[in-house]
């Protein structure tokens, strides 16, 4: 059996803001559809960009999930400080589309970690501050809260920016638990928890397979997958454009005025 | 090469506790070179790009020395192959067989000059061009030299004079022949098929049939999952996605370059 992710099969992404997690919208969909989680928590949303990919997944693939978004949506050094409307504008389209499993907690990470059971995670992503010492305490206060069998994720794993320093933290984790990097994208990293029930997830088989000739084609087949779903993008973009100026002339003909 | 041995993944699998019956055993993932690098220098537009993704990793995966194309046209699969011999350093020679009659309805590019031109503006040393029909080409080529023969089955004036019994001794032991419109053309494919190990292709005219001639086992991913495995339906539903992916990059790039168009 050759492995055709969900994410090649027509998969366009519903929801758009500007964001360094857009080469990672095909695998975020995927891993949803492995994971198949009962509850997914994100640590660091703002915009939305995956957190609404996720939630587009859990939709599209039936998922019986809870979502929970984490975030005070104020911004931070790294991000620098923005205004309520990111906050307004994750509100507004979590209300109009996954208002009926996905929950937004405008709060700081610690005070939401307190309202989760130990071992109750399924999808993990950790994406807030990105200092060292931030990454390894959201990972270390919420690891007991995922589930055995459970995923984490963690982003921007290979940005060697201002005082980030998820890659570092990342390095050390890859020596102690199962893990797959992604390079592209600022980096993704996805960790597994040892334990819980049998799964049939062919995508958790390849990323945790411990080969490292797999784990190159899989790097390179999410590479690929992330450049077709933005041809796809911006082919619908052309197409809403070319639909526009057609509207126009269309209009501008029946009203006799010249077109521009 | 092929991923892990199937004993590797299942101890990998009791480690991840995967459900039996363990379908995935034998998963394999699949990054074939033209998904990681390949956009073809040069598209005519029509069902001859819907196999070049395959065409381009068929050369990667064979390095073949000699390569014929019976019935070229306007050499969208010939320059696939010319292309992948460059950028994977394969050490041989293609040659591109037909008489180019033109037509007022032929595209501008697949003309034999050209055609030529482009031959000979990127691919020196590796492309050339016998203008002639099937049948007189074949006293050119000796018999089990061949790697790679292309027949266009979708044209009549090919198959009429392919002969296709002397062009298959042609082909080495372990060659590959590559039959446009097999699908179409089930009692020519079926002179090859008992003798040789195939799979077949769907879309653009008539599909693509493989064969690949008795030989040494296949080693390279590719052809191994082809006739080794079996894993033609799914390699085919795969090339399908690699086919829609560069027709979209195709017509997005055209799109963007073509001046706007008048009302409607």
């Amino acid at each position: 059996m050759i492995y055709f992710p969900p994410s090649l099969r027509g998969f366009v992404n519903r929801f758009t803001v500007f964001s360094t997690w857009v080469d990672h919208l095909p695998f975020g969909y995927d891993i949803v559809h492995a994971v198949q989680p009962r509850v997914l928590v994100e640590l660091g949303t703002q915009g939305g960009m995956s957190y609404f990919t996720f939630c587009q997944a859990i939709r599209e693939h039936a998922v019986p999930a809870r979502a929970y978004a984490v975030d005070t949506w104020a911004g931070d050094e790294h991000t620098g400080a923005y205004t309520d409307d990111v906050f307004r504008k994750v509100s507004e389209y979590n209300d109009a589309n996954y208002r009926d499993f996905s929950e937004l907690l405008r709060m700081r990470f610690q005070e939401a970690v307190l309202r989760f059971e130990d071992d109750s995670i399924d999808l993990l992503h950790i994406d807030g501050f990105h200092t060292y010492d931030a990454v390894r305490n959201d990972f270390e206060t919420w690891y007991p809260k995922v589930a055995p069998g459970g995923v984490v994720l963690f982003h921007d794993i290979a940005a060697r920016i201002m005082d980030f320093g998820a890659w570092k933290y990342w390095d050390e984790l890859t020596r102690q638990h199962r893990t797959f990097t992604f390079r592209h994208g600022f980096g993704l990293g996805a960790l597994l928890k040892p334990g819980g029930p049998p799964r049939d997830a062919p995508l958790l088989e390849l990323l945790f397979s411990g080969d490292a000739g797999v784990e190159s084609k899989v790097r390179a087949l999410y590479v690929h997958a992330a450049k077709h779903v933005d041809l796809l993008r911006h082919r619908s973009a052309v197409d809403e454009l070319k639909e526009r100026v057609r509207q126009k002339r269309a209009a501008a003909a029946a009203g006799g005025s010249p077109t521009k | 090469m092929l991923g892990p041995p199937a004993k590797m993944l299942d101890a990998n699998a009791r480690r991840l506790r995967l459900r039996p019956p363990f379908e995935h055993l034998l998963l394999h993932v699949f990054a074939p070179p033209s998904m990681r690098r390949f956009a073809p220098r040069r598209p005519v537009p029509g069902p001859g790009l819907r196999h070049l993704a395959l065409e381009y990793d068929l050369v990667e995966a064979l390095r073949p020395t000699l390569v014929v194309d019976l019935g070229a046209g306007d050499a969208s699969s010939f320059f696939a192959y010319c292309q992948s011999m460059v950028d994977h350093d394969v050490d041989g020679t293609c040659y591109a067989v037909d008489t180019w009659t033109t037509s007022p309805g032929t595209h501008p590019e697949a003309t034999l000059d050209a055609i030529r031109e482009h031959g000979r503006g990127h691919y020196p040393g590796i492309s050339y061009f016998v203008n002639m029909q099937p049948c007189e080409a074949r006293r050119h080529f000796d018999e089990e030299t061949i790697d790679l023969l292309r027949i266009d089955g979708t044209r009549s004036d090919v198959i009429a004079g392919a002969d296709v019994e002397a062009w298959y001794r042609r082909v080495r032991p372990g060659g590959l022949i590559a039959w446009h419109g097999a699908a179409d053309e089930p009692s020519l494919w079926s002179l090859l098929a008992p003798r040789c190990r195939t799979a077949l292709f769907t879309g653009g005219r008539g599909g693509l049939g493989l064969a690949r001639k008795e030989g040494p086992p296949a080693t390279a991913d590719l052809l191994a999952l082809l006739f080794e495995r079996n894993e033609g339906p799914d390699l085919d539903r795969f090339y399908g996605h690699l086919h829609e992916h560069l027709e979209f990059g195709r017509v997005l790039a055209a799109t963007l370059k073509r001046p706007p168009s008048g009302p409607g």
